[in-house]
Formats: C-alpha cells, sequence, structure tokens
C-alpha cells in the first residue's frame, strides 16, 4: 500500500523532469570528482614517490587534475543541492495548493466530522513530512547510492581482492539498517504519539485555564499532564538506548572491523608479493567516505514511514469528491419554496422529514422550535451546505443543484449562530473580497447601531480585530456579521438566531432594521424569542424534523397548539403576575 | 557558551550521568588514536619489508578487540548522555505547566496561545539540544581536537601539522558565517510555516464563512502567496546549505593535498617514513569532527541560550493575583461590594519589562489617560442565600465586575467582602472552592461527559450526578446520545450544540454544591423553555445557595430579590423587579421591549 503512495509521490516529481535529470548530471560528476581524489594520491605514492620523484611533469599534472577534481566536485555539489531542494520544494508547494484547493472545496459534512486540527495538519505538518521525504530521504538516498557505488567502483579497479573485503561489511550494515527499522518504528511512533498527547494536553489546559482554576483543578491536571511528560521521557530513552545500540555506534564497529580486515588482508598478501602502499592509502581513504552515508541513510529511513503515512493521508483528501455544482441558473427574485423536504445527515436519522412549504419574494419566514428540532438545518440546506434531492428545495424555482454558485453566494446571506470574523481589520471582515467605499461601510454599520463601535475603536475602520475578532463582544461581532451581510444586499437573507447574543438595545436596533428591510429581501428568521419573528408573514413550527404547525402569530395562537404552548412558556411569569 | 553555566543547576542535579558519559567519552578518544598507529607501523614494515605474521595477527586481534570496546563505550556515553538532556525538557515542560497552572486569567488572554505552545515545544527542543548535543559537541570536539593534535605534533611532525592546516581557518570563517546565515534563513522559514499554520487554521474555522460568502477563490490565492513565500524562504536555507558540503570538500581536498605536498618532501628528505604519512592521513581524518562540532556548537548554544531566556523569563511572571490571603475559612456567604472605580491593569505588550508592568499593576495605571475606568461607584449587598441579578447592555461591565468578585483582577480602588472578609485576605483555593461560577462561552475537556461533569467534583456518587443532570435539564440529551454519560465531546466539545455545552457546563457548576453560584449569560444559547425550566429547578435546588446572574433576558432576573442594572459601569438603576419597572427607566423599557408582544397579544 505504502508502495502505491510512494510510486504515486514520485510521479508528483516527475513534472520537474528538467531538474530531476540536472540534478543527476551533476551529481554523477560531483561524485566522480569525489572518488578521484584518492585515486590520484595513490598514483603520486606509488609511481613517483616512492621512485624518490616529487616534482616532475607527471606529478604537476596530477596536482592540476587534484585541483580541477576538488572545484568542479565543489562546485557539482553545490548545483545538484539545489536542485534536488528545488525538486522538494517545488513539489510540496504544489501540493500544499492542490490539498487547500481540496478542503475548501469539500462539503460542508466533511467539517462536521473532521477535527478542526486534523485538516490543518494535513495543510501543513503532513505536507512537511512530504518535503522531508523529497529533501532527506530521497535525495539522500540518490546522493549516498551513488557516492558508494562510485567508491566501489574505484576500489574494484584499485584491488578487487581488498574491494571485495570491504564489501564484506555491506550486508552487515544492510542487516543492521533493516533490524533497526522494524526495531524503532513502534519505538518511534509511539514517542510521537505521546508527544502529540503532551501538546493537546498543553494546548487544552492553555485554552481552559480560568474553568481549571475555577473549578480548583491544578492538582489534578498536574498530575495528568506530568504523567504523560514522564511517560514520554520513558519512551524516549528507549529511543535512545536503541539509537545508541543501532546507529552510529553500530556503523562505526563494522567500518572498524572492515578497516581491519583490509589492514590485515593487505598485509598477508604483501607477506607473498609486492604490494604497492598507495592502495592501502587510497582504501583506508575510501572508507573513511562511505561509512557517514550509509549512517546518515538509516537514520532518514526513519522519516520515511511517517511520510508515506503523511502522503496517503494527503492522497485521501485529494481523492476524495469536490462539492461540485455546475449550475447556471441565477437568483432573480428571491422565492423560496420546500416540497416534501426531508433530510438526514447520516442517512440513519431523519432531520427534516417531509417540509413543504414556499416563502414569495420580499416576505419574512419565522422558524420556530426546540433546540434540535431542525430549523439550523433548514436554513444551511439554502446555502447548499448539504445536498438535498433534486426537486425538494427551490428558489425562484430553481432547484437547489442548479443554481450557479456565484449567484447563490451573492443572494443568499446568512448570520449564523456564531458568526465567524477573520484575522484582520473591520473593514477586510466587511468587505470580504468586493468593493465598497468607506461610506458604505459606515452606513452599514450604523444601520446595525455600530457607529459608536467605530467611534471606540482606535483606528476606526482599519482597526485589527484580532484573531476571531476577540477586540469586540459577542454582541458586536453578532451586529458585525449582520452589517457584513447586509452590505451585499442578499435576495434571501438568513438569521439564525442572530440575536441570541446581543443585548436588548442591540436586538431592538436590529429589529428595526429588520423593519426597514423587509419589502426589499425575503428574510428568514430563527429566534428563541417569538417576540422577534411575531411580525413574519409566515411562521413555521418545526418539531423533530416534521412542520407541524404553520400560520400567521395571530392564526398559530388560535390553534392553541406547540406554538402557543411555546409562547405561553416564554411569557408564563407575566401570567404569575 | 554562557549557556552551559546556567544550566549548571540541572547539570549538578544529574552528574552523575554527566561525569559518566564524558568519562566515556574521554576513553573513546584516547582508544581511537592507537590504530592510526599501529596501521602507519604496519605500513613501514611492508615498506622495509619487515612485516611477519606474527605482528600482523597481533596488530588485526588488537584492532578487533579495540572495535568491541570502542563500540561499547560508544554506546552507553549515548545513553548516559542524551537521556539525561531529555529528563531536562521533562522537567523544563511540567515547570512550564506547572507555572502556567498558578497564573491569572488575564495572562492567558494578553498572550497568543500559540506563542505559549511554542515554548513549551521549540523552547523545550533548544535546551534538550544543548544539555545533549551541545555538551557532546562542546566537550568531545574540544577533546578529540586536542588529542588529535597533541598525537600529531608529539607522535608525527608539528611541521607537517601546521602545513595540513592551513586551509582551516578559512573553511572555519566561512562555516560560521554559513552557520549564521542558516539559522536566520530558519527562522524565517519557520515564521512562514506559521502563517501557513495560522491561514489553515483560520480557513477551517470559518469555512462556514468563506463558503456562504463565495470567498474559496480569494482564501485560494491567499494561501497560495504564502505557500509560495514559504517555498522561497526555504529555498533561500537551502542555498546556504548547498554551500556546507563544497566548503568541507574543498578544505579537506586541500588539507589532504598540503599534507601529501609537504609530507612528500619531508618523506624525500627522509624525516618521515610512509607509515607516519598513513598515520597523519588518518588523523586528519579525525579532526572533521571537531571542525564541524566546533560550528555546530555554536549553533545549538546560542539557540539554546535564546531558548533559556525566553523559558527564565516566563518563569518569573509573577500571577497577576498572588495568592496573598491566609484566611481557609469562609462560613458566612453573604457580598458587599464598595467601589469607587477600576480600570484594567494597562499592558504595553506581552513581552513588556517586568519592573514596568509591575509599576503599573501597583496602582499607578490610574494616571494612564487611555485607561478609562471600566467600573465606577459600584455599591450593593447581597444577604447569604439571596439572589442578585444583574443586566444592561454589551460591554457595560456586567462580566468585569464578576471577574472582580471572583478576584480575577486585583481589586484597588474596590473593597469586596465575602462573609465580611476582603477577597484579598482569603486564599484563593478557598475562594474558588466556595464559588460555583459558570462562564457565558463554557469551556468543555475533549473527554466523555461524565468526566466533564466529574471535574466539578470527582467524588461524585451516580445520584448527585443524576441530579445535577435534571436540573440542567440534560436528561433528554444524555439520553439522545449514542454513549449516554460516557459520549466523548470532542475537541472543546464540538459535538454539542451550544446550549448542550452550556447546559453541561451548569451541571458541572452545580455538581461542586459551592454555597455561592454565579451564572454569567450561561443561558444565552438555550432556548427560552428550557431556561425557565432550569431557573424553576434553580430556585428549588438551590435555595440556600447565594447566587447571582447575569442575563439579557429579564425574565431570568424576574425572581432575584434585587437587581442591578449596569451602564457603562455604572449602576444605573437598582431594585427589585417590581421597583424597577415601576421607575420606568431603562430596565422597564427593555422589559417592554422584550413583553410588549406579550401583553399585547393579552389585550386580543
Amino acid at each position: 500500500m505504502y508502495w502505491n503512495v510512494f510510486k504515486r509521490l514520485l510521479r508528483f516529481s516527475l513534472v520537474h523532469k528538467q531538474l530531476w535529470i540536472w540534478g543527476l548530471i551533476t551529481l554523477l560528476i560531483a561524485t566522480l570528482c569525489d572518488v578521484a581524489g584518492p585515486y590520484l594520491i595513490k598514483v603520486f605514492i606509488d609511481e613517483h614517490l616512492t621512485n624518490g620523484v616529487y616534482i616532475s611533469e607527471a606529478t604537476l599534472t596530477l596536482l592540476a587534475f587534484y585541483l580541477a577534481a576538488m572545484f568542479i566536485g565543489a562546485v557539482g555539489h553545490y548545483a545538484q543541492a539545489l536542485l534536488f531542494s528545488k525538486v522538494a520544494l517545488s513539489v510540496v508547494e504544489t501540493l500544499r495548493e492542490q490539498v487547500f484547493h481540496a478542503v475548501i472545496h469539500r462539503p460542508v459534512a466533511y467539517f462536521d466530522t473532521t477535527s478542526t486540527g486534523a485538516i490543518v495538519s494535513r495543510l501543513t505538518n503532513d505536507s512537511e513530512a512530504i518535503k522531508e521525504l523529497f529533501l532527506n530521504v530521497i535525495a539522500t538516498f540518490v546522493q549516498n547510492l551513488v557516492l558508494v557505488t562510485g567508491i566501489f567502483i574505484m576500489m574494484g579497479i584499485l584491488d578487487i581482492h581488498l574491494m571485495l573485503v570491504s564489501a564484506l561489511i555491506l550486508p552487515f550494515i544492510a542487516l543492521a539498517m533493516w533490524g533497526y527499522q522494524r526495531l524503532s518504528t513502534p519505538l518511534f511512533q509511539k514517542v510521537r504519539s505521546l508527544l502529540s498527547d503532551i501538546n493537546a494536553r498543553l494546548h487544552e489546559s492553555l485554552s481552559g485555564m480560568s474553568v481549571i482554576q475555577a473549578l480548583n483543578q491544578q492538582p489534578r491536571f498536574d498530575e495528568q499532564f506530568q504523567d504523560t511528560v514522564w511517560q514520554h521521557y520513558l519512551w524516549r530513552v528507549r529511543n535512545v538506548r536503541l539509537d545508541g545500540l543501532m546507529l552510529r555506534a553500530l556503523v562505526d564497529f563494522m567500518s572498524m572491523l572492515a578497516l581491519a580486515a583490509i589492514v590485515f588482508a593487505f598485509g598477508l598478501t604483501s607477506l607473498e608479493q609486492s604490494v604497492e602502499i598507495g592502495v592501502l592509502y587510497a582504501f583506508i581513504n575510501y572508507l573513511g567516505r562511505f561509512v557517514e552515508p550509509l549512517i546518515e541513510l538509516t537514520q532518514r529511513l526513519n522519516i520515511m514511514q511517517q511520510s508515506l503515512v503523511a502522503g496517503q493521508r494527503v492522497f485521501e483528501l485529494l481523492d476524495a469528491p469536490l462539492e461540485q455544482y455546475s449550475g447556471t441558473a441565477r437568483i432573480e427574485h428571491g422565492r423560496i419554496e420546500a416540497r416534501h423536504l426531508s433530510f438526514s445527515y447520516d442517512d440513519e436519522t431523519t432531520v427534516l422529514d417531509n417540509i413543504s412549504f414556499s416563502i414569495e419574494p420580499g416576505k419574512m419566514l419565522g422558524i420556530v422550535g426546540r433546540t434540535g428540532s431542525g430549523k439550523s438545518t433548514l436554513t444551511q440546506l439554502l446555502l447548499r451546505f448539504y445536498p438535498v434531492a433534486p426537486d425538494m428545495l427551490l428558489i425562484d424555482d430553481i432547484p437547489m443543484d442548479q443554481i450557479s454558485t456565484s449567484s447563490l453566494r451573492k443572494s443568499v446571506c446568512m448570520v449564523e449562530q456564531e458568526p465567524f470574523l477573520f484575522q484582520g481589520t473591520l473593514a477586510e471582515n466587511l468587505i470580504m473580497g468586493e468593493q465598497y467605499t468607506t461610506n458604505e461601510l459606515t452606513s452599514a454599520l450604523e444601520q446595525v447601531g455600530l457607529s459608536s463601535l467605530l467611534q471606540r475603536l482606535p483606528e476606526g475602520l482599519n482597526t485589527v480585530l484580532g484573531e476571531r475578532g476577540s477586540r469586540l463582544s459577542n454582541g458586536e461581532r453578532h451586529l458585525v456579521a449582520i452589517a457584513r451581510a447586509l452590505l451585499r444586499q442578499p435576495k434571501i437573507l438568513i438569521l439564525d438566531e442572530a440575536t441570541a447574543t446581543v443585548d436588548s438595545a442591540s436586538e431592538a436596533l436590529v429589529q428595526r432594521t429588520i423593519q426597514r428591510l423587509r419589502g426589499n429581501l425575503t428574510l428568514i428568521v430563527i429566534a428563541h424569542r417569538l417576540s422577534t419573528i411575531k411580525d413574519a408573514d409566515n411562521i413555521l413550527v418545526l418539531h423533530h424534523g416534521r412542520l407541524v404547525e404553520e400560520g400567521s402569530h395571530v392564526s398559530l395562537l388560535e390553534k392553541r397548539g406547540l406554538y402557543e404552548h411555546l409562547y405561553s412558556i416564554q411569557t408564563a411569569h407575566l401570567a404569575l403576575e | 557558551m554562557r549557556i552551559f553555566w546556567e544550566l549548571r543547576h540541572f547539570f549538578k542535579a544529574n552528574q552523575k550521568q554527566y561525569w559518566i558519559a564524558v568519562a566515556l567519552l574521554t576513553i573513546v578518544a584516547l582508544l581511537l588514536m592507537i590504530p592510526p598507529r599501529l596501521i602507519g607501523q604496519i605500513v613501514d614494515e611492508i615498506v622495509n619489508q619487515q612485516l611477519d605474521s606474527s605482528t600482523l595477527y597481533f596488530t588485526g586481534g588488537c584492532l578487533f578487540v579495540l572495535a568491541i570496546v570502542i563500540y561499547i563505550a560508544r554506546v552507553l556515553w549515548r545513553i548516559f548522555l542524551f537521556g539525561a538532556s531529555h529528563k531536562l525538557a521533562a522537567e523544563t515542560r511540567i515547570k512550564l505547566y506547572q507555572h502556567w497552572l498558578r497564573l491569572s486569567p488575564s495572562y492567558f488572554q494578553r498572550n497568543k496561545l500559540g506563542d505559549l505552545m511554542a515554548h513549551a515545544t521549540n523552547d523545550v527542543e533548544a535546551l534538550q539540544m544543548t544539555a545533549g548535543e551541545g555538551i557532546l559537541a562542546a566537550f568531545d570536539g574540544l577533546l578529540t581536537g586536542l588529542i588529535v593534535l597533541t598525537m600529531m605534533v608529539l607522535t608525527i611532525s608539528w611541521e607537517l601539522t601546521i602545513a595540513a592546516f592551513i586551509p582551516w581557518p578559512i573553511a572555519a570563517i566561512f562555516m560560521y558565517r554559513f552557520g549564521r546565515e542558516l539559522h536566520s534563513g530558519f527562522a524565517v522559514a519557520q515564521d512562514s510555516f506559521g502563517q501557513l499554520t495560522d491561514i489553515g487554521q483560520e480557513t477551517v474555522s470559518g469555512v462556514r464563512t468563506i463558503k456562504s460568502y463565495g470567498q474559496e477563490a480569494d482564501i485560494q490565492s491567499k494561501y497560495n502567496a504564502i505557500a509560495r513565500t514559504s517555498s522561497d524562504a526555504y529555498m533561500k536555507v537551502a542555498h546556504t546549505d548547498a554551500k556546507y558540503h563544497p566548503t568541507i570538500g574543498i578544505t579537506i581536498g586541500a588539507s589532504f593535498l598540503m599534507t601529501l605536498i609537504y609530507g612528500g618532501w619531508m618523506i624525500l628528505q627522509q624525516r618521515l617514513t610512509l607509515g607516519q604519512l598513513t598515520s597523519f592521513t588518518m588523523y586528519l581524518g579525525y579532526m572533521i569532527w571537531p571542525m564541524f562540532a566546533f560550528g555546530w556548537m555554536l549553533n545549538i548554544a546560542e539557540r539554546g541560550s535564546a531558548a533559556f531566556k525566553r523559558i527564565t523569563r516566563l518563569l518569573a511572571e509573577k500571577p497577576d493575583i498572588e495568592d496573598t490571603g491566609s484566611i481557609e475559612q469562609l462560613d458566612q456567604y453573604d457580598l458587599n461590594v464598595e467601589l469607587s472605580d477600576f480600570h484594567y491593569p494597562s499592558y504595553s505588550g506581552a513581552d513588556a519589562d517586568q519592573a514596568d508592568r509591575k509599576e503599573q499593576t501597583l496602582g499607578h495605571s490610574q494616571v494612564h489617560l487611555h485607561s478609562l475606568p471600566i467600573l465606577k461607584n459600584i455599591r450593593f449587598t447581597l444577604p447569604q442565600s439571596g439572589t442578585l441579578g444583574i443586566t444592561g447592555p454589551t460591554g457595560s461591565g456586567k462580566t468585569t465586575l464578576l471577574r472582580l468578585l471572583l478576584r480575577e483582577y486585583e481589586t484597588q480602588g474596590a473593597q469586596i467582602l465575602w462573609g465580611g472578609i476582603e477577597v484579598q485576605n482569603l486564599k484563593l483555593d478557598t475562594l474558588r472552592h466556595h464559588i460555583a461560577y459558570v462562564p457565558q462561552e463554557p469551556f468543555l475537556f475533549s473527554t466523555t461527559i461524565r468526566e466533564n461533569l466529574l471535574l466539578g467534583h470527582s467524588a461524585a456518587s451516580e445520584k448527585d450526578l443524576q441530579r445535577v443532570i435534571e436540573v440542567a435539564a440534560l436528561q433528554e440529551d444524555i439520553e439522545g446520545f449514542p454513549k449516554g454519560l460516557d459520549t466523548v465531546v470532542g475537541e472543546r466539545g464540538v459535538t454539542l450544540s451550544g446550549g448542550q455545552k452550556q447546559r453541561v457546563a451548569l451541571a458541572r457548576a452545580l455538581l461542586r454544591e459551592a454555597p455561592i453560584l454565579i451564572l454569567d449569560d450561561a443561558l444565552s444559547a438555550v432556548d427560552t423553555g428550557t431556561e425557565t425550566r432550569i431557573l424553576a429547578h434553580l430556585k428549588t435546588a438551590s435555595r440556600r445557595q447565594t447566587t447571582i446572574i447575569v442575563s439579557h433576558r429579564l425574565s431570568a432576573l424576574r425572581h432575584a430579590e434585587q437587581i442591578l442594572v449596569l451602564q457603562e459601569g455604572q449602576i444605573r438603576e437598582q431594585g427589585s423587579h417590581a421597583e424597577l419597572l415601576a421607575r420606568q427607566d431603562w430596565y422597564a423599557s427593555i422589559y417592554a421591549l422584550q413583553q410588549i408582544e406579550t401583553e399585547l397579544d393579552r389585550g386580543h
């Protein structure tokens, strides 16, 4: 399975074929220069120095070659490193853009069931892990493989027997690498998951500190935190032990054994026949050079598993179907009709059950129901956050799925239960990609009674609101969200409990604004306080996803049904007086 | 370098481990000097054709045994040294956490969560690197360097040594420069990665708003720009990084070349043997690590010392509210508030100078023109078991007032007496123990509902749980959850609706059976019917509790003996529901606004 992920990631990088090819060419040249050095020295020792020749035309030529190899090698290494980095970073950039695209075009249902942290992790940590794969695993692997191959070729040219003796350690190193992977992977994962536990705990404690303190739970949280930290420490130490046993120390050990074997074999040969001492010199030199790459490789392989898991998650996201609507119909009036509308989030529990109603352009619809009766769901369907069967829900007699996205977004605006403000200035939060004059912005704020806020903010419209609008109170955030919606002059405006956290004075303002707007656009208002929707042209009473009552305020009261009951609860204290 | 001195307490506390590691490192460094000498001798014997098989076997055996001993010593020092460094990480994390547990809520409001997290992750890692790899590089680098140098000069030739090291200082300068460049480049790159995280987080949190405003393309191009910046930043790092290898290659190559040129000349003059040249080359190979180690250590130490500074500064941060009180008993639960004025302490920024900050919290803040009083002239008493209602427009200071009652801020210019005792004189633990506070925005922990409730009172019985669930009208909701009370609520309780979260928070507070109950608009997301039910339950269940209810819905305050109407930080009206209605002021008009329709209907 991971093999496929790996192949697909590689294919991703093939877009940059040119970079790959140049990277490989420069790498080969650089490596050739690298391995040429000791060979040149060997020639100098054996053919000149031992014969008592020091300066001659031949030795100067050797010197020239040596210097050339050194500098060409340096340039080559610089170039190949840059080329491989370029490949890695380009791949990751493309991947990031695609992942982000996939994320924001996922249906809303995806965000209901996936935690924010997990999605953000796809965008950042996972793509980072893939970058590591290209930069530190694949590139290192190619570089070191070429180097080790080059070294062994040169060794073979110098002395095939000694080369074979050196090669004896290769299977052992391979075995050690394999064993290390097997043993370290579970340890590594455990350490990682404990670390993310620590961070999750920290994150949660820091965000909920006032609650922990108010509940006097500090000792308990401290204990839990310490517990996780020490567990992490214990596993970390296990990891250190394994690394100590199997990584650098072990490879160093084997290379020392190889050194002993080479010296021994060379010595044995010298007892029987004449030998060139430069060969031993070169071998010692070569041996010193291929240990480092092998250690590096072993360590880097650790990242590989992680990167492939990350890659798999990323591809799962990329492969998931996007939310796609290709409709072109435009909303002109704002008439809404539901025909036997039924809906379920999970195909098990019915949230909306056979609801029919219609509302003419410019009219106001009130929706009433207890918590969980399906009110919010109904409005979310109007925003096409979830797909419904065609012909169940229509705007201007067009089925939802045939409306052009841009028209839908322009024409239907909603002020949510917990409105979201972005990091940025007040103006940016109002503008959101459109174009408005300062006058328009100011008057929109006035409309919702925020002129005093505007004066209070140090830099007026250009005041940065902080993370999620943290500079504003709940009520103010809500009013800003209403202003934002009004600016767009939508055909349909949905207020979902928009007044729940706004104080009564602000609410009165919003009420007046609504009154002013009536007739200009279709209004859908969900309110806990029935007073908000008393004037609505039509009121829907939802109960457990079914439409139980419908009509005007007066007619509903006369029915003496659920609406009247809710109303009487709300006004119960008055009856007592 | 100072950082090693600053961490001395830790080294001292773990000195056994460090001594062992240092001893083992020394042993390894010394033993490593033997093989080049042995091999040099063999080479000379081969050249002079004096080699016999017994010498050869002896040398081979020696190398074999050395390899084993060195391996064992290397494994052990790693375990001791790195094990100790991870202990430092663990201890620092815990220290930070315990420190945070003591800091006041206002601290968490003025510091970004991400920044605090960064201290606990990156800074801790930097410290751990210093105590592990940093020590290794500093000690072993220096030690190996000195030993090898000594061997070269004493056993081979000082002239040759000088010749071989000619290229090195130049390389060292370059390496140091690259190191700095790399470090600053990394900071930029990491910062761009932080931006990537920020925009990701914001996008996902606000995805509904983005979708409903059709902002997908807009935010995508914003994101792409940041992704591009990030790639560019990392590419810049790569440019520096790519210079390392060639620099080392040239240095080593040049060094070998110098050795050979000068050494060859010495051999011709018969001042050096070929075997010595071989030994020397091997020693030269050993010098690569100290060269690396030096630059590496400088980087680690630099980062470690920055991290240490930040962590020290963090740990020195005093809680805004110091637990100065000594009274541990509170028997009376009446409240008396005499407040002339209150400002938020002003902070010039998260990293404001410590002394500066202290001055401001110690009462000089009045002179700051910018900090207008948040609360002014508030005086009231609440008898034990009484109920106080507080209302007023958004931003009128209701929550601030509650925070003062909980002593979340130091109360200069105010006297707040619980049971006749000033809040400053009560131990914080005691104060918190007696108050059950339900905030406007409920915070649930990502565990089961049961666990969340038990945070209120861990020893609560099943019966207690059922009781508070009933009072908070959670019965039906919990029955609707797949696993009932054992349903996991997810990160910050995302799987619950706003109203459900508020009711769980309420139940959690009720479970504590504290004699004082404070609800800060704690039922704002609960629909009116349920709210009425809960208030009715509360009225019977907590008859003896001293209760403070803040609400925008006046219906929730009707039964309070006394209601305060705040406006711009002052009491605008004060009295019972009936009295306030009779005054025909703000309260009455809002009440009318909320109820006028009802009245009209009753007229029909």
